[in-house]
């Protein structure tokens, strides 16, 4: 572990693995390399998807992550999903189902590169079961309108939905978000504005702030200095930087 | 807090405000003291007024506020093309007696193209007395393309330019160290706002961390953040000295 990150255990929200689009790494980040750099860097745990279940197909995908995550053990995992999985309740039941079977910790969704909208309730019937067993939703602030955002938090109260990839001009769009829901949190691993966390968890708390490292695009160790140096509790820092995912997943 | 044995030097950081999105804590004194509990010894600002709305007011603003904090604070000049060829000159010396580099001459917020005659007005005077020029650049901002420095470098050899956030993106990255490994005179600018993985460490091995200063660009963002990517896996020590240190001593001439 690195040294410098002594104090703090590192619970990652916001990781892949597979080909991606980040050109001064190994092209291919597999498993192997995500647990070689988390090592190096100090990250403890990732909770993480497979690229192939975004840029191919959704259900090949999350079978690949099954398939090339069998040994690791500081993992929780993510599968990516579509309307098709939840056309109909016997849809979502059996998609549930294998949830639960493989021990699925939350749901990724990606509505504008896969094609949909929240709004006219394509995944409603997914989001209802989310919603009564407390199953983290995780989507890329890019991905998402605000009216989507809204339409979720409005209709789903107990989803704990997690922004991620947040850009670091966007307090503008945060502060009201988290003033009229309280089911939202936001990943920080893009978030690294100046006084930005001291500022939110002055307002919020610090339980609505996640530690990301966005790997294999972006690199841990920014994050993780912003959190070890941020003017706030050590226990604050513990609640960014691990304790409150792991209060969302139900501590798996 | 950082374990940091590195004397830093920030060659790129800001006062004042900025409408896009709020500042918090930044008043000249707050930052000064959020910079020295990163480690930071020396901060090169200028006053975003400048760059923003009234280079002259601006550069007022900037020296008012390195006044605050003396021995912490260089005053980083701005200029801005638009104005006459006269305006230019009495502004420049008015301000190079206390000016400590360039920074950050904006050709986006100024929506003047590097390469642009105002900026050819600004060199002529700036190598009368040169000091390191640092220019904002973003491949996607047509004004602020950091191929456009390459006809500057070539015409003033005497400045050293910093290439501001290395491009900014992919691709932009990629010309600012084809740039800086064919010139001298050009220089990378670690203040980039997209940490990706392994960027500075493919930056060090294309160009040596000699070629690379190090900056904070806060009150945008969080200086440990801008601290945390020289701390990736693979950097060295003896690169963390160059990119902290050593290479603004040399730039900036000063101990």
């Amino acid at each position: 572990m690195n040294e410098i990150f002594s104090e703090i255990t590192f619970f990652d929200n916001n990781a892949f693995i597979g080909k991606h689009l980040n050109p001064y790494t190994a092209p291919i980040f597999n498993l192997a390399t995500l647990i070689d750099t988390m090592k190096i860097s100090g990250v403890s745990k990732s909770l993480l998807y497979h690229s192939a279940s975004v840029s191919y197909d959704p259900s090949y995908g999350n079978k690949l992550l099954i398939n090339e995550t069998k040994d690791g053990k500081e993992l929780s995992l993510v599968w990516v999903a579509v309307p098709e999985h939840c056309y109909t309740e016997n849809d979502t039941e059996l998609f549930y189902a294998e949830m639960k079977r493989n021990n699925i910790a939350a749901i990724k969704i990606f509505p504008r590169y896969h094609n949909f909208t929240l709004i006219h309730g394509a995944m409603d019937n997914l989001l209802t079961l989310l919603d009564e067993n407390e199953i983290p939703l995780l989507v890329n602030q890019e991905e998402i309108s605000w009216e989507e955002i809204n339409y979720l938090l409005k209709n789903y109260k107990k989803i704990p939905f997690i922004l991620q990839n947040v850009a670091y001009q966007m307090e503008r769009f945060v502060v009201p978000l988290f003033s009229k829901y309280n089911n939202i949190y936001i990943d920080i691993s893009r978030y690294h504005v100046y006084n930005g966390v001291e500022y939110l968890c002055s307002r919020f708390g610090s339980e609505r702030l996640l530690f990301g490292s966005g790997m294999p695009v972006f690199s841990p160790e920014p994050i993780m200095m912003m959190i070890n140096n941020v003017k706030i509790s050590l226990r604050e820092k513990q609640n960014i930087s691990s304790e409150n995912l792991l209060r969302l997943l139900h501590d798996k | 807090m950082i374990n940091n044995e590195f004397e830093i030097i920030d060659m790129h950081a800001h006062l004042g405000s900025y409408a896009l999105f709020p500042f918090r804590n930044n008043t000249p004194k707050k930052i000064a003291e959020e910079a020295k509990s990163y480690g930071i010894k020396k901060m090169c600002v200028s006053n975003l007024f400048a760059c923003t709305y009234d280079v002259k007011e601006g550069n007022l603003l900037t020296l008012n506020g390195v006044k605050e904090v003396p021995s912490f604070f260089l005053f980083g000049g701005l200029l801005d093309p638009h104005l006459n060829e006269g305006e230019i000159e009495t502004e420049f010396l008015n301000i190079d007696p206390e000016v400590s580099m360039w920074n950050e001459l904006h050709p986006a917020l100024h929506k003047y193209p590097i390469s642009g005659n105002g900026y050819k007005i600004i060199m002529d005077l700036i190598k009368t007395n040169p000091k390191p020029v640092l220019f904002h650049t973003d491949e996607g901002d047509q004004y602020s393309q950091p191929e456009q420095i390459e006809e500057l470098a070539k015409l003033y050899s005497e400045i050293p330019f910093i290439i501001g956030h290395s491009g900014n993106i992919i691709g932009g990255y990629e010309i600012a160290v084809g740039l800086a490994k064919k010139y001298d005179n050009i220089f990378l600018d670690s203040t980039f706002s997209r940490n990706y993985l392994g960027l500075l460490k493919w930056m060090i091995e294309k160009v040596g961390a000699e070629k690379i200063t190090f900056g904070t660009d806060m009150p945008f963002i969080n200086g440990a953040t801008q601290i945390g990517k020289i701390y990736e896996a693979g950097i060295t020590d003896n690169d963390r000295q160059k990119i902290f240190h050593d290479n603004a001593i040399k730039l900036l001439k000063i101990e």
